[in-house]
């Protein structure tokens, strides 16, 4: 009964072709790797990722896209490690429901900390498009020009800047690469001046449990009440999905607060929840993430927690931590941590990063979460005290003031931006 | 470099007839490979399997290439198949049948044919790994009035391209049965589990021939202890006594067996199973992240404890670095990493 020894690139046909005659092909990670798809349409709002081919589908952050290997997995969970005395995490399951809601995808949304999921639906950002993005900041720099100087675009280079054109050939890569893909957008910007219109959702799609005591004295684990309702829905969308391959809908399920000892106590619960969520979700169209208040426990038991997701950040601002920012970082208000990386039908991490460290900001619209860069040297010598002071202070008389105070003005003045306004200075 | 020849496993039974060491595990041992979340272990699970597939295929080959050759060659070509190749029984508690597959699709193995070859079996802890699933949603099915729980559709199914083994059997779980207490039932399904792993192990054994090398593989021990298991006591004795019975049955059979154990040794807040579980166990190769932290050329580092079994000593042997690349694992000695 032995078959005889194939090459390797042949196997991989034959498990190809087993794979597309059987019946029981496609979960949802077997979709890509099929030849035949590559002509058929994707799920919206997805695609494969070039390093894998697993189907990758964006968590509405295209930052965080980008540290975690090109977006989430189907069939994945993500976990964030909530922050301490601050909810930046909310704003991260925010651009994951928005992301949703345009990509047409089915939401399901439940919160264990008892706040209404309507309350987060109705407050999601709003979209922009790139163009209006732009607009929108040009307006923004304007209004700050004519009350400050001080603010320059970013893109010029202040030391080496001999690769401006560098810079310059990168960003109109990076907006050649926004238009061509307009029409099929993975991840779409996201304003959070502005509110979602409400109207826009499709109440079909959209899913939410809320919990009261009562349901939860019945004496069973909630958790298995809860994943008895996510079961239904996940088994609801695998079943549309079977039934019209082509207009698969990919259902984002997202729980705030996972595991909150307000919720329930039942620390096995949890472990239990995840084990058979994971299973479930292995073979689905589905994908989940899910925020956990990690700072409550042990290091051992958020590890046990860590090794059954595949995804795994963390986030946490230098306000709540309590201690004083850095004065490095003094423009960012945190650190976020990729503290595991999928490894999803691959040997090796699903993709490696250069980092595990990142810092992120909230600009007027959108959070940006970006690499670790120290000033240079000799400004951080001579600056780096009156740039914590002038990013504190909002006016520019002041900002001047203590800039001659300190000195460091005549130093240079590199690194705080005023160049245009000093021919000498370089 | 690779990792069996590390650790001396190269002996003269275990040359093929080129005289080019065959690349196993020896059979007898019981290994523990115990991971934590910076750097997790479950590449030498696919090194492992790899390792027997590739020696069992290689195997098959030279002996259809060798028919030319003497009657003693030939003798001792089918005596290596007994050293190199065989079967491996893994149960999956970490990952789907997908996962494996596809990896072993990257290195060069198809578990399918190895399946059809009756060379593996899986055992599938990942998908309704839990009795309450089950019995949840027979209930629910109950309560809309309907008898016959409806078939899955094609994508709910899941991957199986061959018939795998399931945890619990569907059949004889009557909804009925959930208002019992937590407790109780979870202790019973725990000792029902792990009576089945140990069977099918067995009949895994068994069903191959008597002198083919068997591998037993969990991958994921954690979720056997922590998530079955709720004694009130808060001993893991049902795991402990289970992990005896099996170690009993791999020295028995020496010839023909052995056993991997993967297991993650940061989720418990006091080490006790954990140092039980170096205890037990022939050789632990404990895989750790960089002291000095992530790196993308090296991926964390191999240490192995090995156990003497004359003496009953444990001794220490030298650490390397790995690397886990899309399609192979490289294996350095400290500080040999050149790009």
């Amino acid at each position: 009964m032995t078959t005889p020894r194939v090459p390797t690139t042949f196997t991989r046909k034959v498990a190809g072709g087993v794979k597309t005659t059987g019946s029981s092909s496609s979960s949802s990670s077997s979709l890509p790797t099929s030849t035949t798809t590559a002509a058929k349409k994707l799920p919206n709002g997805c695609k494969i990722s070039i390093k894998n081919s697993n189907l990758l589908t964006s968590t509405g952050l295209s930052d965080l896209d980008d540290i975690i290997g090109g977006g989430i997995p189907i069939g994945s969970i993500l976990m964030i490690e909530e922050d301490i005395n601050s909810s930046y995490y909310m704003f991260l399951l925010k651009y994951f429901l928005a992301e949703g809601v345009l990509q047409q995808q089915g939401l399901f949304f439940s919160s264990l900390i008892g706040i209404d999921p309507f309350e987060i639906l109705n407050k999601l950002p709003a979209r922009i498009t790139k163009e209006e993005e732009i607009e929108a900041d040009k307006n923004d720099n304007i209004s700050n020009n004519n009350n400050s100087n001080n603010k320059q675009p970013t893109d010029e280079l202040k030391i080496a800047w001999r690769y401006q054109q560098y810079v310059s050939n990168e960003l109109s890569k990076q907006q050649q690469q926004s238009t061509t893909s307009m029409n099929q957008t993975f991840c779409h910007s996201y304003d959070f001046t502005r509110k979602m219109n409400v109207q826009s959702m499709n109440p079909e799609l959209i899913h939410t449990l809320s919990h009261d005591a009562q349901s939860q004295a019945e004496g069973t684990s909630p958790y298995r009440n809860l994943f008895l309702e996510i079961q239904n829905l996940v088994y609801k969308y695998n079943k549309e999905a079977a039934a019209n391959p082509d207009q698969t809908r990919v259902l984002r399920l997202c729980i705030q607060s996972f595991s909150s000892p307000l919720w329930s106590n039942d620390e096995e619960g949890v472990i239990e929840f995840l084990h058979a969520l994971k299973g479930l979700l292995r073979s689905s169209v589905c994908t989940c993430v899910i925020s956990v208040p990690t700072y409550i426990y042990s290091s051992a038991f958020v590890k046990k927690i860590a090794h059954l997701c595949d995804t795994v950040v963390s986030i946490n601002s230098f306000s709540g931590l309590g201690g004083e920012t850095p004065e490095q970082f003094a423009e960012y208000l945190g650190l976020f941590n990729i503290r595991k990386i999928a490894r999803l039908n691959t040997l090796s991490l699903s993709f490696h990063p250069d980092m595990l460290t990142y810092v992120f900001k909230m600009k007027r619209r959108k959070m940006c979460i970006e690499t670790i860069h120290l000033p240079p040297e000799s400004s951080r010598a001579g600056d780096s005290k009156p740039d914590s002071e002038t990013n504190k202070s909002k006016s520019d008389q002041t900002n001047i003031v203590s800039k001659m105070k300190s000195g460091s003005g005549l130093l240079c003045g590199a690194g705080s931006g005023n160049i245009n306004n000093n021919p000498l200075d370089f | 470099m690779d990792l069996f020849s590390h650790l001396n496993w190269y002996s003269g039974d275990f040359m093929n007839e080129d005289g080019e060491p065959i690349k196993s595990i020896p059979s007898g041992k019981l290994i523990l490979v115990s991971d934590t979340l910076e750097s997790e272990g479950s590449f030498l699970i696919h090194y492992f399997l790899q390792s027997i597939f590739k020696a069992t295929s290689t195997n098959n080959s030279s002996n259809s290439n060798s028919s030319s050759i003497t009657q003693q060659q030939q003798q001792q070509t089918s005596n290596n198949v007994v050293g190199g190749g065989g079967g491996a029984c893994l149960l999956g508690l970490n990952q789907s049948l997908y996962n494996y597959f596809n990896v072993g699709r990257k290195l060069g193995y198809n578990l399918t044919t190895e399946h059809n070859k009756g060379n593996f079996t899986f055992i599938n802890g990942l998908s309704t790994p839990y009795r309450w699933i089950i019995e949840q949603r027979l209930q629910q099915l109950e309560d809309q009035g309907i008898d016959e729980e409806p078939p899955l559709d094609s994508i709910s199914q899941g991957f199986n391209p061959f018939p795998t083994i399931h945890l619990i059997d569907n059949k004889n779980i009557s909804s009925s049965s959930s208002s019992s207490g937590k407790n109780k039932n979870n202790n019973n399904e725990l000792k029902d589990i792990l009576f089945k792993i140990y069977n099918e192990f067995i009949n895994d054994h068994k069903k191959r021939l008597k002198n083919n090398k068997t591998l037993f593989i969990i991958d994921g021990l954690n979720l056997l202890e922590s998530h079955y298991s709720t004694n009130p006591s808060g001993s893991n004795m049902d795991i402990i006594n289970f992990l005896q019975y099996c170690h009993n049955y791999i020295k028995e059979n020496s010839t023909t067996c052995s056993m991997v154990i993967l297991y993650h040794s940061d989720c418990d807040e006091d080490s006790k199973f954990f140092n039980l579980l170096q205890y037990e166990s022939d050789l632990t190769i404990n895989i750790t992240g960089l002291k000095s932290g992530y790196s993308k050329d090296i991926d964390g580092q191999l240490n192995f404890i090995q156990k003497d079994e004359k003496n009953n000593t444990f001794s220490r042997v030298n650490p390397i670095h790995y690397q886990a690349l899309d399609n192979s694992i490289r294996f350095f000695s400290m500080g040999s990493r050149i790009q």
